[in-house]
């Protein structure tokens, strides 16, 4: 039966019990071509935003931190930096270098994360294996330094929550030097690696132009050749004192995403060594009565979390509850740009370049199938569909 | 020249653009902030300005506040050392706004939003479908209009009463 020519619908999503932020997207298919996406976001909309109006500003505090599981600290900072901004407080400098210590530290463990993820996906179990033994590293720091290895609590209005102890500070220097040496080892195997080029190397491509135009962010920008990191073109927090470099690929590909990422990886654990050898002494916070009221006013920041560019609005009109606030997530922005990569792309190629721009809604669980003309579902499973996509490359069927 | 004087050119060259009169209110409150309130009519003109003379390609995303009698839509542009934002009133009781996916590709999920939480409709939107709320979630309820409360959503949405 001469089937060219018919496109068949293929949703994916949106629950995926591994992973948080459920998203669902329907793919049109030829054959093994996507030819058209739709996507559709918001199961796991909370109404945190009109929550966060009713609540006061230190409640609010608790509650941005939980908007994500991985960017947590970048939300919670950017949140404080409002309220601050608006409030006319001014942090103590310690306060500020702590705040950077623990952002860069959540970095390095979101991108070590992505990292092993992304080799799993490609069936390069081994630096998977490899890449999230040495993400415990980070992950102990945070655990030592917060109570906690993920929603670390560590900004209060004005400051942050806990110090630093001096003597601690050798045993994380030591900590880090072994994640600069191994993070080093990733560069080198990212971009020499044949199994990582074979896999990645011109899927999911989206141009430079095309980036821009869509107002991509973060690390899937950079991997298109757009050179944008607020943390050096809006400078916040300490900055603005630290020498990093931003990592751009030019491929804008899946493999420019991982070599951007290794490379950032580097930068990070660079930042957060200068972090400890220029912590400057002093206070770690400015007093902030919990009932006190906000003066009327409003503020926007932006931050780099680790998938990009996180920004937040606050608007307040004197009570001790914000009027309004506002935050985009760095995944919601990157969403018009990662559809143009997954459109002329392979079936086979979905997991791989979902998980290109982040971690969340890398794959689902549980994939339909159906053949519209003949009324045919079938189901396969992430697992299913990443071997599958793994056989059908090593038996050339892509040739 | 410091990107300090540099952002204030960049406003003072958008008020020439699109006229005095059509600008409402500006204010500068820190060195990298520039924020503009102009008249919804003018929006295309200004973000077509900013976007080709400028160098304010990117939109960062669009907030929506319900103020009462009218709703303010915050468009955040930005590029190196400046985040720009231009905000519009719409009255409440004509909820439209022009839609500028065609300028900047970008503003596609924002105003899609914006329609589902504020219900202000995005006129010449490609797509505009409903992009957060559920297939159930009744027509005509915008969650962020300060109308609604937790009781009130709760009865809205599914009829029961919140205890």
């Amino acid at each position: 039966m001469d089937m060219s020519g018919t496109e068949f619908s293929i949703p994916i999503g949106p629950q995926h019990p591994a992973l948080k932020e459920p998203a669902s997207f329907l793919f049109k298919v030829d054959g093994e071509v996507v030819v058209d996406v739709e996507p559709r976001v918001g199961y796991n909309h909370r109404g945190i935003e009109k929550a966060m109006e009713a609540r006061t500003y230190i409640q609010n505090l608790y509650l941005t931190e939980r908007v994500c599981g991985i960017c947590s600290n970048a939300h919670q900072t950017l949140y404080a930096m409002n309220v601050e901004e608006v409030a006319g407080i001014i942090i103590p400098p310690r306060a500020k270098y702590l705040r950077t210590f623990v952002h860069e530290l959540e970095r390095i463990h979101s991108h070590l994360l992505w990292v092993g993820v992304a080799a799993h996906e490609i069936g390069f179990d081994t630096l998977f294996y490899y890449v999230w033994r040495d993400r415990e590293i980070v992950l102990d720091i945070l655990e030592e330094i917060s109570g906690n290895r993920v929603n670390y609590a560590w900004n209060a209005i004005g400051g942050v929550r806990r110090d630093i102890p001096s003597d601690k500070i050798p045993k994380f220097q030591k900590a880090l030097d072994i994640l600069a040496e191994r993070t080093k080892y990733y560069t080198k195997v990212a971009t020499t690696e044949a199994t990582i080029a074979n896999r990645a190397s011109g899927v999911g491509y989206c141009s430079k132009s095309d980036m821009i135009r869509l107002c991509g962010c973060g690390p899937h920008a950079r991997a298109s050749g757009v050179n944008k990191d607020t943390r050096r073109d809006n400078p916040y927090l300490a900055y603005d004192e630290i020498p990093f470099n931003v990592i751009t690929a030019e491929s804008g590909d899946v493999l420019g995403n991982v070599v951007v990422r290794v490379g950032e990886l580097v930068e990070s654990v660079g930042i957060a060594k200068y972090v400890l050898d220029h912590l400057p002494d002093g206070p770690i916070r400015e007093k902030f009565n919990p009932l006190q009221k906000v003066p009327e006013g409003e503020a926007t920041n932006m931050i780099e979390a680790q998938r990009g560019e996180d920004i937040h609005y606050l608007c307040s009109k004197g009570d001790n509850k914000p009027y309004r606030y506002k935050m985009r997530a760095p995944t919601l922005a990157n969403i018009p740009s990662l559809i143009l990569k997954l459109k002329g792309g392979y079936i086979a190629d979905i997991p791989i370049v979902l998980a290109g721009i982040d971690p969340c809604f890398s794959c689902t669980d549980r994939m339909v199938f159906v053949d519209e003309s003949k009324d045919n579902p079938w189901d396969m499973t992430s697992e299913e569909l990443r071997k599958y996509g793994i056989r059908w490359y090593s038996n050339g069927l892509n040739k | 020249m410091s990107y300090v004087e540099e952002n204030k050119k960049t406003l003072e060259r958008l008020v020439e653009a699109i006229g005095k009169e059509n600008v409402i209110d500006s204010k500068i409150p820190k060195d990298r902030r520039v924020y503009v309130t102009i008249k919804t009519d003018k929006l295309r003109d200004a973000i077509t300005f900013l976007k080709e003379k400028e160098g304010l390609f990117h939109l960062a995303t669009i907030t929506g506040i319900d103020l009462g009698e009218e709703r303010e839509l915050n468009y955040h542009l930005n590029r190196p050392n400046l985040i720009f934002t231009i905000k519009v009133r719409i009255p409440g009781d004509k909820p439209v706004v022009p839609s500028i996916t065609d300028i900047i590709g970008g503003a596609v999920l924002y105003e899609r939003e914006i329609n589902d939480l504020l219900g202000v409709f995005p006129e010449g939107h490609p797509n505009p479908k409903r992009l957060l709320m559920t297939e159930e979630w009744p027509e005509g309820v915008y969650p962020l209009l300060k109308k609604w409360d937790v009781k009130s959503l709760r009865k809205a949405v599914d009829g029961e009463e919140w205890t």
